[in-house]
């Protein structure tokens, strides 16, 4: 099966009835797989005049109960990030996916990147909260859609699952769970009447309940900050600090369900690898390689590659003097992870290994970069 | 006035005093718009109302429906994701004009295109009112405006006929002056079953009339009322006589199959059909005796597009699960879908593979010339490559062990079609290859390929292997 193949059938596995996209390489097959299957579940599939469109449809239809998705990749994701912002505004449940190709511009169409690890974050202005997924493997691409839907639906966030050209036109052999093994999770709706329904009153775990328009909660949206009964304000600074406040105190309270990382080795590491999405691969089959030479190297995977993983990532650095960041882009993680070290007060030196040309780092450049390290100490 | 209307059932009062300027002809749209739906007895939970930005975007604050207010030009793009999952609920649009003209056109096009059942109702108010009075698309000709201040040099767009032109099956134009007009156009536009287009002049005498001339709101009013032909009066008029007129009434009253309804309507089909999804499990074969998968094997298949060199390596992976292998698929490919150079890839591994590109291929099937020449100096020393020799005339030594058959040359003579050559190569490949078995390859294509083309792939497949056959004796 196909990585884009995986993530269709993943999406329709989560419960998504609503795709709308916009024909673009490497992502297009998700669109194809699903103007066939949507129909089938009783869903929505369209495609739409651009990527603008795609994603202000995706909120619409979320704000009115569906379950939401659109899927791109480089220039069509620029245009999501307008909408994107508003979503995570009006915290409107939704999922984007992102299959990197080469950039900047039209770039490198039909080959891999991880050059928009930081739009993923960033792309959209504003101070904004957003969680992002990586996926490593065919698997992952399912597995990681369906836990996408099932974060955006429980803190009412818009999830991003981010890949790459390789992942999404690899086919590996899998074995997918039976729909009823999957666990699928729903927005919380409103417990009171609609008179004293407010729907920015956060319950207890900082999200507020859901009531979607058609429901008899009659209520007002707007992207303009806004306090806990949807009233806009264009002056009044505590609202607007309460709100952006509690927009990422939602996502911070609740890292310990959030933040999903996998290691190896690190427990007497000396070296770490931090590696992500296709590449994750490549590095582990370097560690595994190192060790044999017994260099002591151990690997960190980010699986949410946002929110960083803070403190799980110290921990597997331990002691390690150098943490090394292999990446398909000009080391944009790698800035991310100095910054952690430094906030966890860590000493570690970080090495950069680099590849603009859209192509894998092998796991043989890695190894390489692993032996001057030890051999260099730093 | 058929009904009595108590505005304030169906007002947020709570968002009051609005934003609108004295003067400001939005909030008598407002109004219209109530008139229409308490007319049509509508419920309110039933009621989308959708904006983008601007002073025209706050007029779902001010309503007790739906309201939202999405982002800049959007709001028939948002509409239309609210429509498709929600198509009982009546969607009411309140744009501005350059929200809808500027920098929503495209939305404004594609809706109209598809009549997607909604009621968009423009309040053209000649400029960007918000920011202080810029010049917009309607802006008219030599019109001054802040960004315009020696007049505006593009000629305004006439949105009415875009409308139409584009396909809404509802189209009119009135002025905020007329009243009963604009509440009955609303009513027929929500009754229309498809995109509905109201254009409604609203005077802005900040940002627009005090730089044109307009000495109060009431001469703006004065204005809409005196300037303003009937349609069908209109028709009888000359070109030069309609100069500074505006022209109102329906321009498009026309009915045509709405899409959400078509939508639904394949939806049904594909349902009752029953083309539900196929069981995708891959029957795994048992290995004849003394049979072994190699450990690890890397294949390059190349050759230009069209020569079905991605399908090839999607059977041949799927041929490799049926063997028991871990398998990589991949495939890079140029932007021409047909003709340019491709190229997939596969790794087979009894191990978990963990670098999916091919560095040094095993195994390299070179379909054109080009592709030999890139390719084949990459080949593992001690390789196989095999070459159509249909197209690859020079073979220059590269350590391999190379196999030349004219695949094309057979696909066309012996079955017909050029379009299975690909199925000839995968038989050569089977048989070069010594692991991988003629029937996993023949279950892979039954799998792959539609029904109709299966007994002739299958027929290629045993051709381009007996054929091998005969090469390697």
């Amino acid at each position: 099966m196909q990585g884009n193949e995986a993530c269709a059938e993943g999406a329709i596995a989560a419960g998504a009835n609503f795709f709308a996209g916009y024909p673009i390489t490497p992502a297009t097959e998700i669109a194809e797989i699903l103007s066939r299957r949507m129909p089938e579940v009783g869903g929505i599939f369209v495609q739409l005049e651009d990527e603008l469109a795609c994603m202000a449809a995706v909120v619409g239809a979320s704000l009115v109960g569906a379950k939401a998705m659109t899927a791109t990749s480089g220039p069509g994701f620029t245009l999501i990030q307008e909408n994107l912002g508003y979503a995570a505004m009006v915290e409107a449940p939704c999922v984007v996916v992102s299959v990197q190709r080469g950039g900047p511009s039209t770039g490198l169409p039909t080959l891999p990147s991880q050059a928009d690890v930081m739009m993923a974050r960033w792309g959209t202005h504003g101070d904004h909260p957003i969680i992002v997924l990586s996926p490593s493997s065919v698997r992952e691409m399912f597995d990681l859609t369906v836990s996408c839907f099932n974060y955006a639906e429980k803190y009412r966030v818009p999830a991003i699952l981010l890949t790459d050209a390789l992942l999404a036109h690899l086919r590996e052999d899998v074995i997918l769970p039976d729909a009823e093994e999957v666990t699928r999770f729903d927005r919380k709706r409103p417990t009171v009447t609609p008179e004293e329904y407010q729907p920015y009153a956060p319950d207890e775990n900082g999200v507020p309940p859901m009531a979607c328009f058609g429901e008899g909660y009659r209520y007002y949206i707007t992207g303009v900050v806004h306090d806990e009964r949807g009233s806009p304000t264009l002056q009044d600074s505590t609202v607007a600090s309460r709100l952006l406040k509690r927009l990422h105190d939602k996502i911070e309270r609740n890292r310990a369900d959030i933040i999903r990382y996998q290691t190896e080795m690190t427990d007497d590491a000396e070296i770490l690898v931090v590696a992500y999405g296709c590449l994750a691969r490549s590095a582990r089959q370097a560690v595994i390689d190192a060790r044999k030479e017994g260099l002591k190297v151990g690997l960190f995977r980010p699986i949410t590659i946002w929110p960083f993983p803070d403190d799980e990532f110290l921990q597997a650095v331990g002691t390690a003097h150098t943490v090394i960041v292999p990446e398909m882009n000009i080391g944009q993680y790698a800035g991310e992870v100095a910054r952690a070290l430094c906030d966890g007060s860590k000493g570690s030196r970080v090495s950069r290994l680099t590849e603009l040309g859209s192509i894998a780092i092998h796991p043989e450049a890695i190894l390489q970069r692993i032996r001057e390290v030890a051999k260099n100490g730093h | 006035m058929a009904t009595e209307v108590k505005i304030s059932d169906y007002l947020r009062e709570r968002e009051f005093p609005t934003i609108w300027c004295p003067g400001c002809g939005h909030g008598i749209i407002l109004m219209a718009a109530i008139r229409a739906i308490a007319k049509l007895g509508l419920k309110k939970d039933d009621i989308l109302a959708v904006s983008g930005i601007g002073c025209s975007a706050r007029s779902p604050a001010y309503l007790d429906f739906n309201g939202i207010q999405t982002t800049h030009g959007r709001a028939i793009a948002f509409a239309t994701g609210m429509k498709l999952h929600r198509p009982d609920m009546q969607a009411l649009l309140f744009l501005g004009d350059g929200d809808c003209a500027a920098i929503g056109g495209n939305h404004f096009l594609h809706a109209a295109r598809r009549n997607i059942d909604m009621t968009v109702i423009v309040m053209n108010n000649y400029t960007y009112g918000m920011t202080g009075g810029q010049v917009s698309p309607t802006t008219p000709y030599m019109g001054i405006s802040s960004t315009t201040p020696l007049g505006n040099i593009e000629p305004e767009m006439n949105l009415c006929e875009v409308a139409k032109a584009a396909g809404a099956t509802f189209v009119a134009r009135t002025t905020a002056y007329h009243f009963n007009q604009l509440a009955t156009f609303i009513e027929r536009g929500i009754k229309n079953r498809g995109f509905s287009f109201i254009e409604c002049l609203s005077p802005c005498p900040t940002g627009f009339g005090r730089r044109n001339k307009f000495k109060n709101p009431v001469e703006m009013y004065q204005w809409l009322r005196d300037s303003t032909i009937p349609v069908s009066k209109a028709k009888t008029m000359a070109e030069e006589e309609l100069k500074g007129k505006i022209v109102t009434g329906i321009f498009n009253d026309i009915s045509r199959p709405e899409f959400v309804d078509a939508y639904i309507e394949q939806m049904r089909q594909i349902q009752e059909t029953g083309t539900a999804k196929k069981d995708e499990y891959i029957e795994m074969v048992p290995l004849p005796r003394g049979f072994k998968n190699p450990a690890h094997c890397e294949i390059r298949l190349s050759g230009s597009g069209g020569q079905g060199l991605i399908l090839a390596s999607v059977i041949l992976a799927d041929a490799a699960v049926r063997q028991g292998m871990k398998v990589a698929q991949s495939q890079s490919y140029g932007p021409e879908a047909r003709g340019g150079a491709s190229r997939s890839e596969l790794i087979l591994s009894s191990e978990e593979i963990n670098f999916f590109q091919v560095r040094c291929p095993d195994i390299l099937l070179t379909m054109t010339q080009q592709s030999y020449d890139k390719y084949a100096r990459e080949i593992k020393p001690g390789g196989i490559i095999v070459a159509d020799s249909t197209f690859v005339k020079e073979l220059p030594a590269v350590g391999a062990k190379t196999y030349e058959a004219p695949i094309s040359r057979i696909a066309i003579d012996r079955l017909g079609s050029v379009l299975v050559s690909n199925a000839v190569a995968l038989g050569i490949l089977a048989r070069v290859s010594r692991f991988l078995l003629l029937d996993t390859l023949e279950k892979a294509v039954c799998a792959q390929v539609p029904a109709n083309l299966r007994e002739l792939n299958i027929k290629a497949l045993n051709e381009g292997y007996s054929y091998a056959e005969q090469l390697m004796k």
